[in-house]
């Protein structure tokens, strides 16, 4: 199992679409899939019209042994399920404080998962925390999307320091340029001369369009009702590519 | 709650009929239709069924091919995996979830088609105000391959209910509508065991298992006999996946069922008339004996990967002439075999064999007057065995020769035959903790025997390889380190056996042999 987080310091940058289309073309190659909805603004879990709540809460979730697989819910999409939001995860951050091995505690969570799935997705909230440096000890790879603007590309480094201060070396980012608008002369330049402060960034990149902010409406993942638009295949190309570096990895 | 899945359409109501009605009730949109052919596989013994699952190899249109297991009588796949090909060994499947499934149960056993079935699947989803889907109701209508020619029944036409994680009211609620409002039957077979059927296979039918039921009281050579019928059965059982070396375990199945009737034959020989079963015990020791190679060379190949795993990677490049030449090695053997099995001294023991075990009883009988019951002659030869064995194992130092252990070992299985031969007769629990001492030992004594036969085999296969050119001086030495590999496990195994052997010894056991197998002045009285 491979669990791959979307992760951003900065909120907006695409880390929702992005979880639920990567998840969802994993499930259409037949790999058992979870989304994990890890925002307390269930962002994720509104796509899949299910409702953002967990019976008994983070609590329950951290302290009873193998609930998660209690509390997972099926998506209209076969392999795919999706692990809801609740919103006590707001507090998550208090309740993982409150126990030894503070750094480690969502692997509790993911560890019946190990059977069940292939790849769990996580849809992170932004920011930069304990909540994220749990996410980081459960992850194989990071998935960040990044836009091309001045800040964003800081938020990326602050990100590749956090890792070198951390001794978080083993753990690949795979930055990728999201909500690429190719009107706007900053987006076209950073993207053509990508800064090499920021690491290596993947070649994919996903446009601004239309049809990706339609996810809201449809209530569905891109890929299910635009299969043929410019967006999904760049979903597309860009989950061939994290699986290639996967396997290199 | 439980609730059923999967459901047996009203008499008179199709596919078509059942939706439009199911509309009616419950919010729910028609998503596709589709053909699929699906081909249910098990092993010969069932390992499978006999362990609730049923796996599923699907063909949809495209040429992908689909490996579906799931529970017995449970809706939606638990395991999928989509194999290059068709898959006939565990050991063909790309690694992953399905393959470490199926490894434990299926192992060493290959994958049979047991029934085809064609279906015409049209699916429906049941969703919820949010337009959510909470469960899938496949309808599907399936016709039994048979050549050319297909069957359909009306138990075959079925509406089933695929759950969806997390939303188990919704399905329930479905179950029960499906009864309540639309008159739908809970099937009582899995489509597998249903299809099964109806291709005349029944799930579960074969196994080397002997599970025979006696009567302490049947006079021996009634008892015996229906033993060796059993074992006949297994015999002929066999013999086909023999000739086609479908697997290993074919042999061995049938291998085991011929020691087992020498074993139970000679042991009881005392209920028989002399002549035939010196007849018997010559014949069945020639078709053990003309087999031996065979099961052998098949031995050596599964446990080939063991071997490479003793000796330094750097040297599996080396072994692999050998593992080549053992395979080649391995059919001469079987084609040998076949020979056998088409000769006419078989067929003529067969024959023969089937005419003594089905003859009845009462007609020996008489000829034979004072024959025990089979309890008394099972106790009198258990209790000789377990004596023997006993004996032998105590007179086993440290510096003994290996032969000492191959004398207590052949005991040891004899005594293990018999236990297992009229385990109906005898306490089951206690009988039970007897044949778990005495494997026990024989684990250990097997093991050591083997490495023994191993380490000597192989070494003059390779040898022999060497002089014929077919080898490399590489796969000699390479060969020369296995050996020396098992060689040392097999000190480690003649090392272990004192404290096996103690282990068996202990006087609970011994207490329990007594109580169960040693009659007494006193039990002889009457």
């Amino acid at each position: 199992m491979k669990v791959l987080a979307a992760y951003n310091i900065k909120g907006g940058v695409g880390k929702t679409s992005a979880a639920v289309n990567l998840g969802y073309l994993a499930a259409c190659e037949g790999a058992r899939t979870l989304v994990w909805d890890l925002d307390p603004q269930g962002a994720a879990s509104f796509y899949f019209r299910v409702k953002p709540k967990i019976k008994g809460g983070t609590r329950r979730l951290l302290r009873k042994k193998n609930r998660a697989l209690d509390v997972i819910k099926g998506t209209d999409y076969r392999n795919l399920d999706l692990l809801p939001a609740d919103f006590s995860y707001r507090n998550l951050e208090l309740v993982l404080d409150d126990g030894k091995k503070r750094r480690r505690r969502l692997r509790k969570i993911v560890k019946p998962l190990r059977n069940e799935y292939d790849y769990v997705f996580i849809d992170c909230a932004p920011s930069i925390s304990l909540v994220s440096e749990n996410v980081f000890a459960v992850s194989d790879a990071l998935l960040v999307p990044t836009i091309p603007t001045t800040l964003s590309l800081r938020t990326l480094k602050t990100l590749l320091d956090f890792r070198a201060r951390h001794d978080l070396s083993d753990l690949p980012i795979l930055a990728f340029f999201s909500m690429v608008d190719r009107r706007k002369a900053l987006h076209r330049l950073i993207l053509d001369n990508p800064p090499k402060t920021s690491g290596s960034i993947l070649a994919s990149s996903i446009p601004y369009a239309s049809e990706v902010e339609k996810m809201g409406m449809y209530r569905a993942p891109l890929p299910a009702y635009a299969g043929r638009s410019r967006a999904a295949a760049a979903f597309e190309s860009l989950w061939s590519e994290i699986k290639d570096a996967l396997d290199g990895g | 709650m439980s609730w059923d899945s999967e459901f047996i359409l009203p008499s008179g109501a199709g596919v078509r009929e059942l939706t439009r009605r199911l509309r009616k009730l419950t919010p729910c949109r028609p998503d596709g239709r589709r053909s699929v052919e699906r081909t249910f596989l098990d092993t010969f013994d069932w390992r499978l069924y006999n362990r609730g699952k049923v796996l599923e190899e699907r063909h949809d249109g495209n040429d992908d091919i689909v490996l579906q297991m799931r529970a017995l009588r449970s809706a939606g796949p638990e395991v999928v995996a989509k194999p290059a090909a068709a898959v006939r060994f565990v050991r063909d499947l790309p690694a992953g979830t399905m393959r470490r499934r199926l490894e434990s149960v299926v192992q060493m056993r290959a994958l049979l088609p047991v029934v085809r079935v064609h279906s015409r699947i049209s699916t429906l989803r049941i969703i919820d105000k949010n337009q959510k889907t909470v469960a899938f109701l496949e309808l599907e209508k399936n016709k039994i391959a048979a050549g050319s020619r297909s069957r359909s029944a009306a138990e075959l036409t079925r509406a089933r209910i695929v759950p969806l994680r997390g939303y188990v009211k919704a399905a329930r609620g479905l179950s029960q509508l499906l009864v309540e409002a639309l008159e739908c039957t809970p099937a009582e077979n899995d489509t597998f065991v249903a299809a099964a059927l109806l291709a005349c296979r029944k799930p579960g039918a074969y196994s080397a298992k002997l599970d025979i039921r006696l009567d302490p009281d049947t006079p021996a050579h009634v008892a015996s006999k229906l033993v060796f019928r059993r074992l006949h059965e297994i015999i002929r059982c066999n013999e086909n996946g023999m000739r086609q070396q479908i697997d290993s375990e074919f042999l061995h199945d049938f291998r085991v069922a011929v020691r087992r009737t020498r074993s139970a034959l000679a042991q009881l020989k005392a209920a028989f008339p002399q002549t035939p079963v010196d007849r018997y015990l010559r014949d069945f020791r020639w078709l053990q004996q003309t087999t031996g190679s065979a099961r052998d060379l098949d031995v050596y190949l599964l446990k080939f990967a063991d071997f490479e795993n003793l000796v330094d990677r750097s040297l599996h490049a080396d072994l692999r002439l050998l593992k080549e030449f053992l395979g080649q090695q391995r059919e001469i053997a079987y084609r040998r075999l076949v020979r056998s099995l088409d000769s006419k001294r078989y067929r003529k023991l067969m024959n023969d064999w089937q005419a003594f075990i089905g003859q009845s009883s009462r007609e020996r009988s008489n000829s034979n007057s004072a024959v025990p019951a089979i309890r008394d002659l099972a106790r009198k030869r258990i209790w000789r065995l377990y004596r023997r064995a006993m004996k032998e194992g105590r007179r086993i130092k440290t510096n003994s020769p290996a032969e000492h252990l191959h004398e207590l070992r052949k005991t040891c299985k004899k005594l293990r035959y018999l236990l297992e031969l009229f385990q109906g007769i005898f306490p089951k629990r206690k009988l039970k903790k007897l044949i778990r001492s005495l494997r026990q030992l024989q684990d250990n004594l097997g093991e050591f025997n083997d490495l023994q036969v191993q380490s000597e085999v192989l070494q003059s296969f390779s040898t022999k390889m060497y002089q014929k050119k077919d080898g490399k001086a590489e796969t000699l030495m390479a060969t020369g380190v296995l050996v020396q590999a098992l060689m040392k496990k097999k000190s480690a195994a003649r090392v272990e056996f004192q404290s096996h052997f103690e282990t068996f010894a202990q006087p609970a056991v011994d207490a329990l042999f007594r109580e169960l197998f040693h009659t007494t002045a006193a039990d002889r009285a009457p």
